[in-house]
């Protein structure tokens, strides 16, 4: 076993840490997140020239070869500096879930524009009806006269929707709102007819929006048939959790940095507030904290390609509670160890916060993933 | 990066399970596997020491094996399921490092093949009353006296001293009137009739811990062990050979197991525990706990000597290791119930977990989990760990 990276992966992650610096450098990141854009789509291309879209997608994918690795380095260097690129979302489950469809044409060179950032696709899957089932679709595509199929429903925060070119749209052609099977995956393009966004912001800053499909026409030639798309829906959340997992780390590690350096500066009472040893116990225990988050990153690192789908989703799923709330605690304690500081809204130690809030508080939440958890470990017989 | 264990390491691990499966479960047969009964106990030692199995990091010509860091954890993991010897982790794993790599060919001679056998019983007098987290303030001296130190002071908190034939300590050189700066690192024999041993009773109702008063011992000067004034090192030394084990994770797993044993056959409100939501939740939570405490163990073990994270690695798994072992010993009390309230009439506590179901009474889970609140104070305190953290990892002291 070896925990270090490779002379390459070193490299790989030097050249990642350069261009956030000069790009998102924490003066141009405070900057960036009070105006508000929409995301950068000039960014996105120069990280798909980088050849970083499709990094951990396998050369036959127009990816570089790489690994699961490769997409943990970027996430972290990007949680790091609070990169607002959809990476998890854009690139990570987009790109693994293009490039295991059936290979048409179109999909190729879909594939083949999404890796380099001249395309960009949103998965727009959840409902938030549906809580913490992860299968939940009430959206449905019902065949027509014509030999279409008409789609109706609702999607519910499609990070980076405000802006994409397509979506990836999950709807229902057979059973009820809670079966795993009868879902089919369609190809829309945003100037479709009858697809509508309401845009909004999340708690940190993102674009995103709820995608409403009113009598949308589709080719009844869906990308994806029912047969197998929870398998896919499966792997999209295991993704999603192990992207935000390596983010988070980033995260955590840069609060736990920041406010060691806040502890170093600020004076009070005649000494550095670093001196005082109730607050070095309270740094020491964020410490532990991101070192075992850091662990539990590499574990569910090792279990992403088990060969097992139940073993790997329930390890992935553990390590998404286990850093979240960790992560959650690490923010926490530094506002709190920033004083008055941590409450300001420029202050970067508050928009990473709000960013685990974010990121942990979807798919239902924490609490609810652990119970989920729990269900799988012990109810199974 | 490479996330995977070998297959050599899986290979070997095979090894250790049919191992014992052949050795222990059925070639001891089917005898209750009493850690008191101490014909088991000698007989399953003297299989361990012949496969070179019962101290693997000792050097070969000692008793010792090849085995590599990460096997030698494979086997403490396998190895967790059995009735292992725990008096023996004072000699082999403490005293007897530090004899082998710092100690005279003759010291080696004397004191290593008895320690491997068992033939003699170690105890260590590091901690003294007014000396505990600051051990570089001991007070007890030894002074040079011809072909003698003459040992004074006392020593506290230590394990075994009522059942060991040697004590191995860090004292003070005097010579001449001045008291040495550093400590130094010396053995004898406790059968010394200048030695009184007192028993210290712990909140578990076991008697591990004593109190050692030396008055004028005489401690020929043949052992010392290494320099003078160079005891702490020897004893940092050792410390930073057993990194990976401070956490005591297998021990943690074989306890978690035991609780989820213990909580399927646990019925409350006619509702099997291990089917309620509340204490999945808590399991299930201690589990993630024990994942990520035992790949930062592999992580020490596969660090590069040298590597700056190893100093605060160790601190983690010290903090963690102790405090998971205390969640998970405190919720396998809550799970035993009233049962393990009740004590025997002479105070004793009654044993028998597995036995649980006949049992009514056992009070071993209560004592296992009060002895299980010195993990965090023994070995340097948790918040002497987080000192470190704070001094070493984060530069702010």
């Amino acid at each position: 076993m070896d925990f270090s990276y490779s002379d390459s992966q070193t490299l790989f992650q030097r050249s990642v840490e350069r261009y956030c610096s000069e790009n998102y450098g924490l003066s141009a990141r405070a900057l960036a997140l009070n105006k508000l854009t929409l995301h950068d789509r000039k960014k996105w291309k120069e990280i798909g020239d980088l050849g970083w879209l499709g990094a951990s997608l396998p050369l036959e994918s127009y990816g570089s070869g790489g690994s699961i690795i490769e997409a943990a380095i970027i996430l972290e260097i990007f949680g790091r500096h609070l990169v607002d690129l959809p990476y998890v979302e854009h690139a990570l489950v987009v790109g693994h879930i293009v490039s295991r469809l059936p290979p048409t044409q179109e999909i190729e060179d879909l594939l083949s524009s999404i890796v380099s950032g001249e395309a960009t696709v949103a998965f727009a899957h959840r409902e938030i009806e549906g809580g913490r089932d992860l299968h939940f679709v009430q959206t449905s595509a019902k065949p027509t006269k014509e030999g279409k199929v008409q789609l109706n429903g609702r999607k519910s925060i499609v990070v980076g929707g405000p802006n994409v070119d397509q979506f990836i749209v999950s709807a229902r052609t057979s059973g009820e709102a809670t079966d795993r099977g009868g879902v089919s995956l369609f190809l829309l393009n945003r100037k479709r007819e009858g697809m509508i966004t309401h845009d909004y912001r999340l708690l940190d800053g993102t674009n995103a929006c709820d995608l409403v499909l009113e009598d949308v026409q589709a080719d009844s030639q869906c990308i994806l048939g029912e047969d197998n798309s929870f398998e896919f829906t499966e792997m999209a959340s295991d993704l999603e959790d192990i992207g935000f997992c390596a983010e988070a780390l980033g995260i955590v590690e840069s609060v736990l940095w920041m406010t060691r350096n806040y502890l170093r500066d600020r004076k009070q009472y005649g000494s550095t507030l670093a001196s005082f040893q109730a607050l070095q116990h309270r740094m020491a225990d964020m410490f532990v904290e991101v070192e075992l988050s850091r662990s539990t990153l590499f574990h569910a690192l090792s279990m992403i390609g088990h060969s097992d789908r139940a073993t790997r989703h329930a390890n992935v799923l553990g390590a998404r509670i286990r850093i979240g709330n960790s992560a959650k605690y690490v923010c926490k304690e530094a506002i709190q160890l920033h004083g008055a500081m941590g409450m300001v809204e420029d202050n970067l130690i508050g928009k990473y916060f709000k960013r685990i809030c974010v990121v942990f508080g979807q798919k239902g939440g924490l609490d609810e993933q652990l119970d989920m958890l729990s269900s799988l470990k012990f109810d199974e017989r | 990066m490479n996330l995977n264990q070998n297959s050599e390491d899986e290979d070997f691990r095979q090894e250790v399970r049919g191992f014992i499966e052949s050795q222990y479960w059925l070639g001891l047969g089917i005898r209750s596997r009493d850690p008191q009964d101490r014909t088991f106990v000698k007989s399953w030692r003297a299989i361990l020491l012949e496969k070179k199995w019962l101290a693997p990091h000792w050097p070969l010509e000692w008793g010792g094996s090849n085995l590599s860091p990460m096997q030698r954890y494979i086997l403490q993991e396998e190895l967790s399921v059995t009735i292992t010897p725990q008096m023996d982790g004072i000699a082999l794993h403490l005293v007897g490092p530090v004899l082998y790599t710092f100690g005279s060919l003759q010291q080696k001679r004397r004191y290593l093949p008895k320690i491997i056998t068992g033939e003699e019983a170690w105890c260590q007098g590091f901690s003294e009353p007014e000396s505990g987290s600051d051990v570089l303030s001991a007070r007890t001296t030894a002074e040079r006296s011809g072909e003698y130190y003459l040992v004074n002071g006392q020593k506290i908190w230590t394990t075994g001293a009522h059942l060991a034939d040697m004590m191995f300590a860090l004292v003070r050189v005097k010579s001449a009137g001045r008291l040495q700066q550093g400590l130094t690192f010396m053995v004898f024999s406790m059968r010394d009739p200048n030695i009184t041993v007192r028993p210290i009773l712990t909140i578990d109702g076991q008697h591990h811990f004593n109190e050692v008063f030396l008055d004028r011992v005489r401690v020929p000067i043949s052992n010392l062990i290494g320099e003078e004034g160079k005891g702490w090192e020897y004893a940092r030394f050792l410390l930073a050979n057993e990194r990976a084990m401070v956490a005591q994770a297998p021990q943690i797993r074989q306890n978690l197991r035991r609780l989820r044993t213990l909580a399927a056959a646990t019925t409350r409100n006619g509702t099997c525990l291990l089917e309620r939501k509340d204490f999945q939740h808590k399991l299930c939570l201690l589990e993630l706990e024990q994942n990520a405490l035992e790949l930062t163990v592999l992580r020490v073990l596969n660090a590069k000597p040298g590597d700056p994270m190893l100093d605060g690695l160790t601190a983690v798994l010290k903090i963690r290791g102790a405090a998971l072992r205390q969640r998970v010993n405190e919720l396998t009390l809550e799970t035993a119930g009233e049962r393990a309230l009740i004590r025997e009439p002479d105070g004793s506590f009654v044993d028998d977990i597995e036995q649980s179901s006949t049992s009514d009474r056992i009070a071993e889970v209560a004592s296992r989990y009060l002895f299980s609140l010195s993990g965090s104070i023994a070995g340097g305190t948790s918040e002497i760990q987080r000192n470190l953290i704070a001094g070493l990892v984060l530069g702010m002291s």
